[in-house]
């Protein structure tokens, strides 16, 4: 489904016209006549046509009651009043209280930037095509609360908000954490508290408790990170006492990062304290590694959602009080072994 | 001062950022220059390595021996056959699993230098690469020479080596300098591969800065320019190489110069077979 979207694009769709509601154009819903229709139309009617199936499916989806939010293009004219009772089946499955935006029943899928690389939070099954981990149970269920279905595009974290910006995806659930850099160029619906932590070989024969013990050291860490930018903040620190600084190295994947420590060549590895849990914690590694201490005070991540997209926002963030007060976030968590490792927001 | 490149209502906000642009050509950082230098250095040692390595392997594949024949077809076949990317996580992540001994610590000292083991790993792999590659062309080139050559050599009884070395070769040169000079601009820009092995050559570098910025487009135009800058120079030296090589050899036609080669203007060149009169 990926490649059929990449497809599109290269093909000289405008991205904003697949986010539109015609993202379906080679995949249509089964029961939409207009999918059809989509199919034979040259590419410069096919915004006019997106935003009058999102009209369409907006009325379709006021009509079954599934709650979806006042738009002026309810008031467009009933044109293709056939297919209104087709498709009003399958958003029903959303619960009334989240109001998801018209554009995403429309498309019947949810679409995230994951850098699958991160585990537990992310990661592939052994037949590698498969993500699973916490951030991916979180996006599935919020999917289920939505009514659609959830697709993860494996997106490099170092380009992954440009990705979202781009739209190549909806949303990003990535562990990323809420910043305020990064607020300047998303917004976020947050879920999780993680510290951020360091693991070292077994026994900590460097004796490497804060950042300020790397000075000297060599870390791996991957790029892009907040971990990283600790580490460089550090180096400043550091220089400016006159201490040796620590040498970073930096990699696209954190599997790789922590392969560094595996083989030796670095004396720390910097991730997440969820993830250092579970490095440490995997059975292969049993008894190799241990966390060496919590350096950096718990800090939010959330889910990256377009700044425009507030709709999508506030649906978001109904779907997370919900997994909140019904227990269904300390499940997850707990899940996945990170019961010590996070902190969750309420 | 930002310059808006294209309005899209429904698109991200896309400004290019000139001040951010005009900083990373003009005002490298010590880690920009730092990266330049590998950059530099790798290329170098990489593309002569590769060439040492090429010349064993075509004298091999053309070798009588079956065994030599043998280990060189195999060594063109995988590396030719197989993603330099590929080997580069082969040599550097794989062979301490496969030899149980890690090859490129993180601090490696050959005799009296010392360098980073990933520094290391993209040099060999990058070398190794190359060696495949240029293992095709020198076999060119010693197929282009006459076997007459060959066998007025030995008439005079020069050994295989002198032959080689006195006959062959220096006539080969002719037909391998050229796809050699672009073999050395391909592997500058080949060498942004080691970015995967955390090497801070230039690429990563402009990595960096990206992550931090999230300007993609000033930043990975900025390093663009960069390489620019030296495959251009690179095709300066290059032309004043084939100048000097094909002074003995040229058939009244000239090599082309900077300009022919980067506007494609200028005369057509005499190439192989460009002309009978000898």
């Amino acid at each position: 489904m990926r490649v059929a979207t990449r497809n599109l694009a290269r093909a000289g769709v405008p991205y904003s016209a697949i986010d539109s509601g015609v993202r379906w154009v080679r995949d249509p819903p089964t029961d939409s006549p207009i999918g059809h229709e989509e199919t034979i139309m040259n590419s410069s009617t096919r915004r006019t046509v997106g935003l009058m199936a999102a009209a369409l499916f907006t009325l379709s989806a006021c009509a079954s009651g599934a709650g979806a939010s006042p738009s002026p293009s309810a008031e467009a004219p009933s044109s293709a009043p056939s297919s209104a009772p087709s498709v009003a089946t399958s958003p029903s499955a959303a619960a009334p209280s989240i109001a998801v935006p018209a554009a995403i029943t429309t498309a019947g899928k949810l679409v995230w930037c994951v850098d699958v690389s991160y585990p537990p939070e992310e990661a592939y099954k052994p037949d590698g095509t498969t993500a699973e981990g916490s951030d991916i149970d979180i996006a599935t269920e919020i999917g289920k609360r939505f009514g659609v279905t959830t697709e993860i595009d494996n997106t490099s974290f170092t380009g992954i908000i440009a990705s979202l910006t781009g739209k190549k995806c909806d949303l990003i659930i990535s562990g990323m954490n809420d910043t305020a850099e990064r607020q300047k160029q998303v917004s976020f619906v947050d879920y999780l508290k993680v510290g951020q932590g360091l693991l070292v070989k077994a026994g900590n024969p460097k004796g490497i408790k804060t950042l300020e013990d790397l000075s000297g050291k060599t870390v791996a860490v991957q790029l892009g990170t907040t971990n990283l930018d600790a580490l460089t903040a550090e180096n400043v620190k550091l220089k400016a006492a006159s201490k040796a600084e620590i040498a970073i190295q930096t990699f696209d994947q954190d599997t790789d990062a922590f392969q560094q420590l595996a083989l030796g060549r670095v004396d720390a590895y910097s991730g997440d304290s969820p993830v250092c849990a579970y490095y440490a914690a995997k059975p292969d590694n049993a008894g190799k590694f241990e966390v060496g201490g919590t350096p950096i005070d718990p800090v939010p991540i959330g889910i990256a959602i377009r700044k425009d997209d507030t709709e999508l926002k506030a649906a978001v963030q109904a779907a997370m009080d919900a997994m909140y007060a019904d227990g269904t976030m300390k499940s997850i968590v707990d899940k996945w072994g990170m019961t010590n490792a996070v902190v969750l927001l309420k | 001062m930002h310059i808006p490149v294209f309005f899209d209502a429904a698109g991200p906000d896309l400004h290019f950022d000139f001040d951010l642009f005009l900083k990373f050509i003009f005002q490298p950082t010590q880690a920009q220059l730092g990266g330049l230098a590998i950059t530099i250095y790798v290329s170098v040692i990489a593309q002569f390595v590769g060439v040492v390595l090429g010349i064993l392997s075509a004298l091999a594949g053309m070798a009588r021996n079956p065994i030599l024949r043998s280990i060189s077809g195999f060594y063109v076949w995988f590396f030719r056959g197989t993603p330099l990317l590929v080997q580069m996580f082969l040599i550097y992540f794989g062979t301490p699993y496969l030899l149980g001994v890690d090859l490129f610590p993180n601090d490696v000292h050959l005799g009296f230098i010392g360098l980073r083991g990933a520094i290391l790993a993209g040099i060999v792999a990058l070398s190794i690469n190359e060696g495949a590659y240029m293992s095709e062309i020198v076999r060119a080139g010693i197929l282009s020479v006459d076997s007459g050559q060959t066998e007025a050599a030995k008439s005079l009884g020069m050994t295989y080596g002198l032959t080689m070395r006195r006959i062959v070769l220096p006539q080969a040169l002719r037909v391998i300098i050229p796809p050699l000079g672009n073999e050395f601009n391909n592997m500058l820009k080949t060498t942004s591969l080691m970015a995967v092995i955390s090497v801070t050559e230039l690429f990563r570098v402009a990595q960096g800065v990206y992550a931090v910025t999230f300007k993609p487009f000033e930043v990975f135009l900025g390093v663009a320019v960069y390489y620019l800058a030296l495959t251009t120079i690179w095709s300066l030296i290059q032309s004043v190489i084939e100048r000097r090589i094909g002074a003995s050899t040229t058939r009244g036609e000239e090599v082309p110069g900077l300009r022919a080669r980067l506007l494609g203007l200028g005369k057509p060149t005499g190439g192989l077979g460009g002309g009978l009169g000898r």
